[in-house]
């Protein structure tokens, strides 16, 4: 090699870390605001009496709403997850099961305990304008009327959703996982800003904030509050700490500013008039639940219409999160894929001045700080261990930077421990704060080098393409049994 | 020269990092301190609430006797707190007048003065707080805090709504003239929450002003009305007046609430199935929304009238799916209905979905009649 290609190799090389150095404070800056935007929000709410709060939330005036439940070989589960719905606080409400295909006895499970019979008359159709997979037949129970069963060909999660939009028959529906603890008040929390809308306010989809179930007792689908505990796994208190950083100061951040792309797939509302104009669920991503939310966003500006997305920061719903690192690193692939497609598949939008703050601000956000956030990450990584190879960079400047973004990852991390206790104070003993601090410090070394490497191991199997079904199938001790592979899309911030 | 502003540079980052980690433990120690407090003021609430709660408490002779004594003091460390938490509970499970009584005059005594305090504090959380207590507790006396504090620029719109929701709890006078002025911008559930704890006389002076109410403001009244079940034959006359009203919003609702009420006037009798016979004859004139059809159904499945059973035969097979569901229910209702009903399934229909339907809650209502 002469002179001129290590000068080139050198230029580029600087060129590379002036990129990366200023996508470190851009993003960094980013983060602050985010953070600022809820610290003032969520200080504002600090300590509102919760339980009178609940009073106030009258059941009686909620609108009526339709849950729909898609299940997959949930034979195990699926009847207590019915039984807790049946149970929650609302006043007029259906539940929608969707058995999508499942190749165990989902279906006759609960043909059996709730007497179900087949409905033969042509049942009412939302008239959502897209093709699903057959139905085999529509099971209404005779014991509770409004819970209805569909038996459907299998064809993955948002096509048994899209069938549920099209039997339901309520307004506004839920879409929730079967696997998805939800607190006794959920629907009515949630419902609020729908329900306080005024006359010339639109609200087009709501959700709040998911829990991490492990560690905790979880009592036949249902969590009380003395009941919450901090898992004592090292992943599962990294993942309580970003699902606390993800819900609480990004999507508090960005809600505020209607700027949220992702409203919780483990439980939002949508209404549904929206969701069918919209054409329903994407059958062919991954990320459905977000894919819908950005569509839906798409609409709202072409439309220019003042309608919301609404975020609701009351924990709402718990989940159990993966406890095992390879299972762990499948949901994230998986999530990541899911987020690129989703960009990808509406990136008329990107910095599409037409779109409004959607198109300049939220879509760049997800583009550049969330799906390349890894590549970044790893370039930066490799480009110092060059720098520090080639002795172009000072070791101590390379030390104390990585001292002074560990120290200011925890403090985010600590930030948002801080609106959690705040606000809803749910783990209830020193020692768990404690422990989510030490953790909090731990992040850099092991989990964030992990997931940055699994969402790169995302973005290479975009070119792969396979096809959506359901996730895969992990038996975890929390719930009976679960699905390990949905929940939240805590994509992280 | 370079050494010298890598020096510079160490020396700048690593004053920021001592920083933030100071803020970094500082942040910890005010967690830590805040959880400690939090916990050790719960477990004293909870304790002192346990002790009100016993049997021979200063609270229980009070509720018992009328008498408050010396022991049942507000000063003291989360004596307040305590106080309220057992008041309120007290209240949430007690069912008699005079106790509910004994428990406001408790809280207009002992608390107001810190409630009007509360008031003025410059925290929106402990003002929201306070204004969920007031509401709790309904403490006449902070009536003219709460309407000035209303009026103030600064008021959110949250203790907005929550204020006038303590001042339909308290039957202010001041809730009539606020709702025949405009609807004001509020949601449909949020006149609701506010309609519905008004006492008789000041719904009775909205009814008397019915005509001149604000749209939305006459829709939940008369929802208010049905979720109340009134029925008193002034309600059932403006209620059957307005079903010739050209907005068929009011229309659905006054329907609605009549099929609650479950009579009607001869008169109103006659007007509906005017309009169902007019419907019948001219199918293109139809204009009526399936929403008005439903509510007609039902009207015609709780007011018994034989007159009716032909138009609920007919809409059986009507094109909406819950019209259909909602004719064959209240055919039901009916002396003779599922022999009705079973003769729609043997063919005496012509329209399939009817015979379905029919079929379908047939079915149901075997099974109800087995299982009781």
């Amino acid at each position: 090699m002469n002179a001129t290609w290590l000068e080139l190799i050198g230029t580029i090389f600087e060129v590379i870390s002036i990129i990366i150095a200023i996508y470190v404070v851009v993003v960094s800056l980013v983060y602050i605001v985010l953070f600022f935007v809820a610290a003032h929000k969520l200080n504002r709410e600090k300590d509102v009496n919760e339980s009178q709060y609940e009073q106030v939330l009258q059941e009686e005036l909620a609108p009526p709403l339709s849950i729909i439940v898609p299940a997959y070989n949930e034979e195990l589960n699926i009847v207590w997850s019915v039984r807790s719905l049946l149970g929650i606080n609302y006043k007029q409400f259906e539940i929608v099961v969707v058995n999508d295909g499942s190749k165990d006895a989902t279906a006759q499970q609960l043909i059996d305990e709730f007497d179900m019979v087949e409905v033969k008359s042509r049942v009412r159709w939302s008239g959502l304008g897209k093709e699903t997979k057959p139905i085999r037949g529509i099971y209404r129970s005779l014991q509770h009327t409004n819970l209805v069963l569909v038996d459907k060909e299998n064809g993955g999660k948002a096509d048994a959703l899209n069938v549920g939009i099209n039997v339901c028959q309520y307004p506004y529906f839920a879409s929730l996982d079967g696997d998805t603890v939800l607190d006794q008040d959920a629907f009515i929390k949630v419902m609020k800003p729908i329900m306080d809308a005024g006359p010339d306010e639109e609200i087009v989809a709501t959700g709040g904030s998911v829990g991490i179930a492990n560690g905790s007792y979880v009592d036949s689908g249902y969590l009380s509050r003395d009941s919450v505990r901090l898992s004592h796994k090292p992943l599962v208190v990294m993942q309580v700490i970003e699902y606390l950083r993800a819900f609480l100061m990004g999507r508090i951040g960005l809600s505020r500013y209607n700027l949220l792309l992702i409203v919780s797939g483990a439980f939002g509302i949508f209404k549904k008039s929206w969701v069918i104009e919209v054409g329903g669920y994407d059958v062919n991503t991954i990320g459905e639940d977000m894919e819908l939310v950005v569509r839906l966003h798409r609409r709202i500006q072409e439309k220019k219409s003042k309608a919301q997305i609404v975020y609701v920061p009351d924990p709402v719903c718990w989940t159990e999160a993966p406890e095992q690192a390879k299972i762990l690193r499948r949901q994230r692939t998986r999530w990541h894929r899911g987020l690129f497609e989703s960009l990808w598949k509406n990136r008329k939008m990107m910095l599409n001045p037409r779109y409004g703050k959607i198109g300049m601000i939220s879509m760049p956000y997800f583009l550049f700080v969330e799906l390349l956030g890894p590549v970044v990450e790893l370039t930066g990584i490799i480009t110092v261990l060059i720098g520090l190879f080639l002795d172009t960079i000072d070791i101590r400047i390379t030390l104390i930077l990585a001292l002074l973004m560990l120290l200011y990852g925890s403090l985010l991390s600590m930030g948002a421990v801080l609106f959690e206790e705040w606000c809803f104070k749910r783990y209830n003993r020193v020692s768990d704060l404690t422990r989510l601090f030490l953790y909090a410090l731990s992040e850099t070394f092991w989990y964030r080098p992990m997931m940055t490497l699994w969402r790169f191991e995302g973005l290479l199997r975009i070119a792969a393409r396979k096809k959506h079904a359901w996730g895969d199938m992990a038996r975890g001790g929390v719930m009976n049994s679960k699905k390990t592979d949905n929940g939240a899309n805590g994509g992280g911030s | 020269m370079k050494q010298l502003d890598t020096n510079q540079a160490l020396l700048a980052f690593a004053l920021l990092s001592a920083f933030m980690l100071l803020v970094l433990i500082l942040l910890y120690a005010y967690l830590a301190y805040r959880k400690a407090t939090y916990n050790k003021r719960q477990l004293s609430v909870y304790e002192m609430v346990r002790d009100l709660e016993q049997p021979d408490s200063a609270l229980e002779t009070y509720l018992a006797t009328g008498e408050a004594s010396r022991r049942l003091s507000v000063r003291g460390p989360y004596r307040m707190e305590a106080l309220q938490e057992a008041l309120q509970h007290r209240l949430s499970i007690s069912n008699t007048p005079e106790e509910r009584r004994l428990i406001y005059e408790f809280a207009e005594r002992y608390f107001t003065d810190h409630y009007r305090q509360a008031l003025r504090n410059r925290r929106w959380s402990t003002r929201m707080n306070t204004l969920l207590w007031i509401e709790q507790f309904r403490i006449h006396s902070l009536h003219p805090e709460l309407i000035r504090w209303m009026k103030a620029r600064r008021c959110s719109a949250e203790e907005h709504f929550q204020i006038l929701r303590i001042l339909s709890k308290l039957n202010s006078d001041q809730i009539v003239p606020f709702l025949s002025e405009k609807d004001h911008n509020l949601s449909d559930s949020q006149l609701l929450q506010i309609l519905l704890p008004l006492n008789e006389e000041l719904i009775d002076q909205l009814l008397a002003q019915f005509d001149t109410l604000p749209r939305r403001v006459r829709y939940n009244l008369m929802d208010a009305l049905r979720i109340h079940n009134v029925r008193s034959t002034e309600v059932l006359a403006l209620l059957e007046r307005q079903l010739s009203h050209y907005d068929g919003e009011i229309r659905i609702r006054a329907l609605k609430t009549i099929a609650n009420f479950g009579y009607m006037s001869r008169e109103a009798t006659r007007q509906l199935v005017d309009v169902l016979e007019d419907e019948h004859d001219h199918p293109e004139r139809m204009t009526s929304s399936w929403p008005e059809r439903l509510m007609r159904a039902k009207v015609m499945g709780n007011v018994h009238e034989d007159v009716f059973v032909s138009y609920l035969l007919e809409m059986l097979g009507d094109s909406s799916y819950r019209v259909r569901q909602q004719a064959a229910e209240s055919l039901s209702n009916y002396k003779n209905g599922l022999e009705l009903l079973a003769k729609v399934v043997a063919g005496e229909h012509a329209d399939r979905y009817a015979r379905e339907m029919a079929e379908e809650t047939l079915e149901r209502k075997q099974y109800e009649r087995n299982l009781a």
